[in-house]
């Protein structure tokens, strides 16, 4: 379906009250990335933006309805209603996920599906800039299918091209059409994606270190962590009430407090907690993250959170042919046992 | 005395030798504050730093006091505060301004005696912006300057291969007359030309940051519907308020058993939805709508009510960390559009 | 300007500093899922009826509660109800034991410009204890004050705080006690009702009075409703609020109101003042 027909499909069911809300893109101040446009104003979704500047996991937002109505303020009327939701490949997966989990109904999505050419990588896109701009007035930045541009005088002048702008993780990208959706916006993408067996490239030469160094690598990587739990908070993976690695900063379900304060980490920034924090979460998403790359991207000092669950999700695929997301109807690999099960990491 | 360095590293080599020194290093994931170590500082293309000085004020984690309990009750031991000089080089207007604030909330009444200390032994040599360095720059919109000196002890510009340094304060004064610099090895006197010549980039920089509106003048409305959908979309980090130059809050926390440990004061923030969750599970600001409110209007009202001057320094970090694009002059300017329209 | 040297140890006064505190006496007087303990410590600084402490548990955490005594007493007292950790922890100590005390905090009640008039306290559960500070130091300088009238009460008898102290004070004519419970008990005497009934029941006069009111939020919105409808101005109502504390001295920012922090230009506000703040009455 073309853009334009999709805005008047989704107003449509808004005005009918079919719909709770759309979660979609829409542009911002930030001319790196577009913004989440959450409403249930038809009059807004003229706004809706489908370029390769919509990057955020907009099922984060699902999670977050989720939680607020676990909660309970919600408006009981409205709370079962679905909510529409654009999701690119990836995203598509993380719906499976949250499927998988019973987080949501599958009753409750209507699924925009976005085909997905890939993304624009923010922060890459904004050191360019940066570099190249004549004037780096960021009312000047330009950047559509074929690259970043900056306008002098009113004309376009390239500063770099797509590819140099491009997220990375097109190339190893498992799924460039979402798996599922309700209505799918423009054509499907012809490209094959990776195969199986190849995706993990990225990870495999760090993998290749040894444990001293790559463990090296993460205390200083770490040390940087000022645990703004952004990471957490923008993945739709992390659908916890009551987060136990954050719990000082989240209103729990429970008032008890004695459950209310059995903290597993300590709020103080430093080594010990750091790693804890960052491990743990690694190992929570096992078999669940499915590499949308948003922690990465949200993290305010530069973190490669992605190199860390991908190294996680590489061990999952490896030792059990699984990858996160793929299927909504097969339960959670971590949530199972079979006999089957590789037992290489027991030695005699 | 209005002074000119020609050769950096030399200066900064002088100043190490009697302070711990912290530059400004451009690393792959931004600029960031850095022990000096020796290395050639860079400041070609040097916007502002990811994360503002405030740390070396008033660090993310710091031990209060330790407790022991004994036959005869409780002893409390304070930890010691951080005495030794340090210089940080190379801080922007904005975030030395930001000082200014933090020296209000902890120097005035119950003086904070961490950061009393800490203050007392940092010299803030600041670094004129040639204009609006970072995307998100709005310092002249709460009525600072890329040049300005506020919380500043030396002024740097620079003219030239090199630097001129004007004195702002005697702490900035005193630096040039510790043993290591007093020999004027690594400075000279400005020139008459070298010192116009800082004058005129500085209002240079003015000019080209000439302010569109006075953000304190804005009205902010309390049950303006604005809230609600500005933060619909936030996901309740941290960033804002940690990358934030002025963003003071903390939270104390006990480490230890009922025997023996220590109090620790780390950051916090008002955007954490247990900021001020009270036992009984009451919480004064349940929603995330709340909380974004308590944050504008503590930086454009209620601390302006309380001190004086606005809290917001214009800095723009939160705006380009947000990881959704939240925008605190957007919402202002909203509200500005709003006033305009029933008037 | 300091050199490199070695570090001394902070030598300027330290607002974060506790002191260590001897727990004299802890008594149950209210039992039950939500219980409430009285407390009575040495006394370790002076202080205004109003003010707040903070109470430091080793290992736990602090937290800021109200001073219940007056300091015209001997110890210091606190009414505590166990909610989280650190109240949770109070509860768990006995006579002999140390806490960490620091204080005191708050602007306190402004007793000095109330002399001459008459008082009434309006109390509801374990809104008590603020008000109780009062109390103690009008007996205690009973001829610089007009009438005193004490309206208390609690969902049953058994939750009435200081129940040894109120049997003793019914007899007093030093001041007016009206107590009552929210239902029906047998040998119940006094009202059977909500506390903003009994304020309407005993009708106190506006004139020259000034009225003091805590308990749970709902109470207090009905009780200045009514002291309203009886004729008390604004500025003669006054009540203390609450909210978690960390540093109590108004730098760790939580605790405001508006661009006022409740530890230090609180827990005492005049109605008057908070109809000015939409975030007090939200």
């Amino acid at each position: 379906m073309q853009t334009d027909e999709i805005k008047k499909l989704l107003a449509d069911k808004l005005s009918k009250g079919e719909l709770r809300a759309v979660i979609g893109y829409r542009r911002g101040t930030n001319p790196f990335f577009r913004r989440p446009l959450i409403t249930s104003s038809a009059e807004e979704l003229g706004e809706l933006d489908f370029s390769p500047l919509g990057v955020e996991n907009l099922c984060t937002y699902i999670t977050d309805t989720v939680r607020k109505r676990r909660a309970g303020r919600r408006d009981p009327e409205e709370q079962y209603k679905p909510t529409a939701v654009v999701v690119r490949g990836c995203h598509s997966r993380a719906l499976n996920v949250l499927l998988q989990e019973k987080v949501i109904p599958r009753e409750e999505l209507f699924v925009v599906g976005l085909p997905c050419r890939g993304v624009v990588d923010p922060h890459k896109a904004q050191a360019l800039w940066h570099a190249r701009a004549e004037n780096r007035d960021p009312r000047n930045v330009v950047i559509d299918d074929e690259g970043l541009f900056e306008l002098r005088n009113g004309q376009k002048v390239r500063l770099a091209e797509f590819e140099e702008i491009a997220d990375e993780r097109h190339g190893h990208c498992r799924t460039p059409n979402p798996l599922f959706y309700d209505v799918l916006v423009g054509e499907p993408v012809a490209e094959e994606p990776v195969a199986a067996e190849q995706q993990f490239s990225d990870v495999e030469e760090f993998l290749q270190k040894s444990p001293q160094q790559r463990w090296s690598f993460w205390s200083e990587q770490f040390s940087r962590c000022i645990r703004c739990y952004a990471c957490k908070n923008i993945c739709p993976a992390c659908s916890c009430q009551e987060c136990s690695l954050a719990k000082d900063t989240e209103q729990p379900l429970v008032a008890d407090a004695k459950v209310r304060k059995t903290f597993w980490l300590g709020k103080q920034q430093d080594p010990a907690n750091n790693a804890a924090y960052h491990i743990n979460r690694a190992l929570h998403l096992a078999g669940r993250c499915v590499s949308c790359g948003e922690c990465e991207r949200a993290c305010p000092v530069g973190i490669p959170l992605l190199l860390l669950y991908r190294s996680v999700a590489k061990q999952v695929f490896d030792n059990y042919d699984y990858e996160a997301g793929m299927d909504a109807e097969v339960e959670p690999i971590m949530t199972r046992f079979s006999a089957e099960d590789s037992e290489d990491f027991m030695e005699e | 005395m209005i002074r000119y360095i020609e050769n950096l590293r030399q200066f900064l080599d002088n100043v190490a030798e009697g302070y711990r020194l912290f530059v400004p290093r451009q690393r792959p994931e931004g600029w960031f504050f850095e022990p000096y170590g020796g290395a050639e500082v860079e400041l070609e293309g040097y916007p502002n730093t990811v994360a503002s000085p405030k740390e070396y004020l008033f660090p993310q984690n710091e031990t209060l006091y330790r407790y022991e309990a004994g036959e005869e009750g409780l002893k409390y031991d304070n930890e010691t505060a951080e005495q030794t000089g340090q210089v940080i080089f190379g801080a922007r207007a904005c975030d030395c301004a930001a000082l200014t604030r933090l020296d209000k909330v902890f120097l005035e009444d119950d003086k904070d005696p961490y950061y009393a200390r800490r203050r007392e032994n940092t010299v803030m040599i600041g670094l004129v912006c040639p204009g609006a360095v970072a995307p998100s720059c709005f310092c002249t919109e709460v009525g600072l300057s890329p040049a300005g000196v506020a919380g500043m002890d030396l002024r740097a510009t620079e003219v030239g291969e090199g630097l001129v340094i004007e004195e702002i304060s005697d702490r900035g004064a005193a630096l040039f007359g510790s043993p290591a610099l007093k020999g004027g090895k690594s400075w000279r006197e400005a020139s008459a030309e070298e010192a116009a010549e800082a004058k005129r980039l500085q209002e240079a920089a003015e000019r080209d940051m000439a302010p569109a509106r006075d953000l304190a003048e804005i009205e902010l409305e309390f049950d303006s519907p604005i809230w609600a959908r500005e933060s619909e979309r936030c996901i309740g980090c941290g960033i804002c308020a940690f990358l934030c130059p002025t963003c003071h809050c903390f939270t104390i926390e006990h480490s230890g058993s009922k025997k023996k440990g220590k109090a620790i004061r780390t950051w916090d923030t008002c955007q954490f939805q247990a900021y001020s969750l009270e036992a009984s599970g009451f919480n004064p600001r349940p929603d995330r709508e709340q909380r974004l409110k308590q944050r504008l209007y503590h930086k454009f009202k209620y601390f302006s009510d309380r001190y004086g001057m606005l809290l917001c320094i214009g800095c723009g970090r939160c705006v380009s960390a947000c990881p959704v694009n939240i925008d605190i002059r957007e919402i202002l300017a909203s509200f500005e559009r709003e006033k305009s329209v029933t008037s | 300007m300091l050199q490199a040297k070695q570090a001394e140890p902070v030598q300027e006064a330290n607002p974060y500093l506790p002191q260590s505190a001897k727990l004299l006496e802890i008594k149950s007087e209210v039992g039950g899922p939500r219980p409430i303990k009285r407390l009575k410590i040495e006394k370790c600084f002076e202080y205004r009826p109003g003010q707040c402490a903070m109470l430091s548990l080793p290992g736990v955490g602090e937290v800021m509660l109200a001073i219940s005594s007056s300091p015209t007493r001997k110890t210091m007292e606190f009414g505590i109800m166990k909610a989280g950790v650190a109240t949770a922890a109070l509860h768990g100590l006995s006579a002999g034991e140390y806490l960490g005390v620091r204080g005191p905090y708050g602007n306190g009640f402004p007793l000095e410009s109330w002399r001459g008039k008459n008082i009434v306290l309006i109390g509801g559960g374990i809104g008590i204890t603020p008000v109780w500070s009062i109390l103690q130091y009008v007996l205690d300088n009973r001829d610089q004050y007009g009438r005193l009238d004490f309206i208390y009460g609690a969902r049953s008898s058994a939750d009435l705080c200081y129940h040894e102290d109120l049997e003793q004070l019914q007899s007093s004519k030093e001041l007016s006690l009206h107590l009552s419970i929210d239902v029906e008990e047998p040998g119940w005497q006094g009202f059977t009702g909500f506390v903003p009934q009994n304020l309407i029941e005993v009708s106190p006069k506006a004139e020259g009075s000034v009225a003091v009111t805590c308990g749970p939020p709902i109470m207090i919105k009905f009780v200045i409703k009514n002291l309203i409808e009886l004729g008390f101005q604004p500025a003669q109502i006054f009540t203390t609020l609450e909210r978690r504390m960390k540093c109590g001295i108004g730098k760790c920012g939580r605790c405001n109101i508006g661009e006022l922090y409740v530890c230090k230009d609180g827990p005492v506000f005049s109605y008057e003042t908070l109809q000015r703040y939409p975030e007090a009455t939200e």
